[in-house]
């Protein structure tokens, strides 16, 4: 672990290193204090280049600061039943049930205040309401009680935008005497210790993460090891352990059960291993104790190079950013050899004592943290897999015209389709490469604009003779200054590279046309990933007209546009347009 | 012995307090830092405890608010 001083100086070292990013502001509203959760935070969120800064409201003064924190970015709230009347966690238990009553309907009303005022902020963390301090009793105690149908109010009445965090799912990975400082609870009502902060921080991370686009996609896995235990090359194909037959065998049973529930769930899994192809192939196929499948791999290295290159490889085949994947692997040197070359890998070492595995990979699954879980989640294996197959086709044809020709493409637009809130919201998120703005939405800042009559969210799904993309382009455009502006355009990296952004824009142009408007504004605000994107606008045969900081502003007269469209694409407008504008 | 103290003493006020280092002398002190408040002494004191693998009692934690004392009860604590 790192020590509290590493943590201070590795964090103001950062700051120093993110200098004038844009900033992502948290504010902490509680009525305890928390001031060390600033720095184990922040670090973490810094490691992955997001500028947090994180402020507190004053002590002890939740409702009031609720009315004045629409600026942030995200807030998140410390709500300790023991501190809310000095002495609750001993006062309780001698008090009769009129004041108990009383005393929970004033904060079932101090609530709902709390959810009224905060239910613009894009994000809010609420911890339940716990008697953890004192948990010493047989029966539930006064406390206890009173916690738990807070909790329960709490999950019945609170916004969409608020995500509960289950404090004893934080508690339980520290022992008792480490999470609570009594010494400074009793002195300064700081309740925690920094062992808690550190897990706290690395419990809701993932959360900022996803929101911001920055949550792991794939888990390769090296095979000796690591999904078995055992090497094929040393020990044959049958003495390969992997049941729960063997005690070592059942620990990779487990993680193989995890994985395969993974990509059900939408995680990428992969292999990546020095091996004959030939003996992987058997395994998958013919292995009795097998649970993952060859249906469940979406992407195969087994070959001598080595693992950078094969790891690039397979973000480039994939489709995404090399910091989105994670590696596992049993040897020290192929994980150091990662880390060095590719730090923004994040490896995991099988440990030492294998007991720990399970726990070491269930810890592992929560970088996968999803904000937005959508449907099309459970299928994105599904149709990662097609668009391997198209690959394969593709290979056939030598011109890339000649091969979209036979794909059959068709673009289905949605406009303002609220069914489609929680797809759009994500890709929002989660897409950086092409995406022309990368504006990251909620689905409440998705709905506002739907409803809003300044503006319009339309939605593209693409299908093809594989099978169904899905929603994978989004284009919001609002009215600013009586003028149409681009906010958003992005396209899923499953669609890039078939000239659909060309029928997509032609439609766009002609939408807007129809609405008796002349021009349209639209801007590019560059990131470390949507450098493929930087010359779209000139491409359309739009005008650069300023620069404002990183982004560049462009004019496109409607009258000069010449279409760009491709033939071979089809485009069909479905009218969900709930709200009549 | 001592002068390692003074120098880790020293490399953690700097962090903790955001001043340099080479600012810090006997005086140094909670009336002369103005970052030094009460939440910054709270992470002062776990900074400190967790280094030096030491827990300053309570009259210690409001004797040790300038740089001298605070190496004097380390020395005693170590």
């Amino acid at each position: 672990m790192d020590t509290y001083t590493n943590i201070l100086k590795e964090n103001s070292d950062k700051q120093n290193f993110l200098g004038n990013a844009p900033i992502y502001s948290i504010r902490v509203l509680s009525n305890i204090t928390v001031n060390q959760l600033k720095d184990f935070l922040e670090v973490l969120l810094r490691r992955n280049k997001i500028n947090a800064h994180i402020t507190f409201g004053d002590y002890n003064n939740i409702v009031q600061n609720s009315l004045n924190s629409n600026d942030y970015h995200a807030v998140i709230i410390f709500w300790e039943i023991i501190n809310v009347i000095e002495g609750l966690h001993y006062r309780i238990d001698l008090m009769n049930k009129k004041e108990i009553d009383q005393l929970k309907k004033n904060l079932k009303e101090e609530l709902k205040l709390v959810f009224k005022n905060l239910k613009t902020i894009p994000i809010v963390l609420f911890n339940t309401f716990s008697s953890y301090f004192v948990c010493q009793h047989y029966f539930p105690s006064e406390l206890e009680k009173v916690s738990a149908e807070l909790n329960q109010f709490l999950s019945n009445n609170k916004p969409d935008n608020f995500t509960i965090i289950k404090l004893e799912n934080i508690f339980s990975d520290i022992p008792y005497s480490e999470i609570f400082n009594h010494r400074f609870f009793y002195s300064s009502k700081a309740l925690y210790n920094i062992k808690f902060y550190e897990q706290y921080s690395n419990f809701v991370a993932p959360i900022f993460l996803s929101i911001l686009g920055k949550t792991k996609k794939a888990i390769i896995f090296d095979c000796d090891n690591t999904l078995w235990k055992g090497i094929i090359g040393e020990d044959g194909i049958k003495n390969l352990k992997m049941s729960k037959n063997d005690k070592d065998g059942a620990i990779f049973e487990e993680i193989q059960y995890l994985a395969k529930y993974a990509s059900r769930k939408g995680i990428i899994v992969g292999l990546c291993s020095k091996n004959n192809h030939e003996d992987i192939d058997e395994v998958l196929k013919n292995h009795s104790d097998m649970v993952l499948k060859n249906d469940d791999i979406l992407i195969k290295k087994v070959n001598w190079k080595d693992k950078t290159t094969n790891l690039v490889e397979i973000a480039s085949e994939l489709n995404i950013g090399i910091d989105s994947l994670v590696f596992i692997d049993d040897s020290e040197f192929e994980i150091n050899l990662v880390k060095q070359q590719l730090p923004e890998v994040k490896t995991i070492m099988v440990p030492r004592k294998l007991y720990n595995y399970p726990i070491v990979f269930r810890k592992c699954l929560k970088l996968f943290y999803n904000h937005s879980v959508s449907e099309e989640d459970k299928y994105r294996s599904k149709m990662y897999k097609a668009e391997n197959e198209r690959s394969r086709f593709k290979q056939q044809f030598q011109n890339i015209d000649n091969y979209l020709k036979n794909l059959a493409l068709l673009v289905e637009v949605n406009i303002n389709d609220i069914t489609q809130i929680a797809r759009i919201a994500q890709l929002t998120q989660k897409t950086n490469q092409f995406n022309l703005t990368t504006r990251r939405y909620t689905e409440k800042q998705i709905l506002f604009f739907m409803e809003d009559i300044n503006s319009r969210v339309f939605s593209f799904s693409v299908n093809d003779k594989f099978g169904n993309y899905g929603t994978t382009a989004v284009i919001i455009l609002s009215k600013q200054n009586s003028v149409f502006t681009v906010d958003t355009f992005l396209m899923s990296c499953r669609i890039i590279g078939r000239n659909i952004e060309l029928n997509i824009f032609d439609w766009l142009v002609a939408y807007v046309k129809q609405l008796k408007e002349d021009e349209i504004y639209m801007s590019y605000i560059p990131t470390k990933k949507n450098l493929q994107v930087s010359n779209f606008w000139d491409q359309i045969g739009a005008q650069k007209i300023y620069k404002k900081g990183e982004e560049t502003i462009y004019i496109l007269k409607l009258k000069y546009f010449s279409t760009k469209g491709k033939g071979y694409i089809t485009l069909r407008e479905n009218y969900h347009e709930k709200y009549n504008k | 012995m001592k002068n390692t103290i003074n120098d880790k003493v020293k490399d953690i006020m700097s962090i903790v307090l955001e001043i340099s280092k080479k600012n810090i002398g006997e005086d140094t002190s909670v009336s002369n830092v103005s970052a030094w408040d009460s939440l910054k002494h709270m992470n002062l004191i776990v900074a400190l405890e967790e280094a030096f693998e030491i827990e300053f009692d309570e009259d210690q934690l409001v004797e040790i608010n300038n740089y001298k004392k605070i190496v004097e009860v380390i020395s005693l604590l170590i």
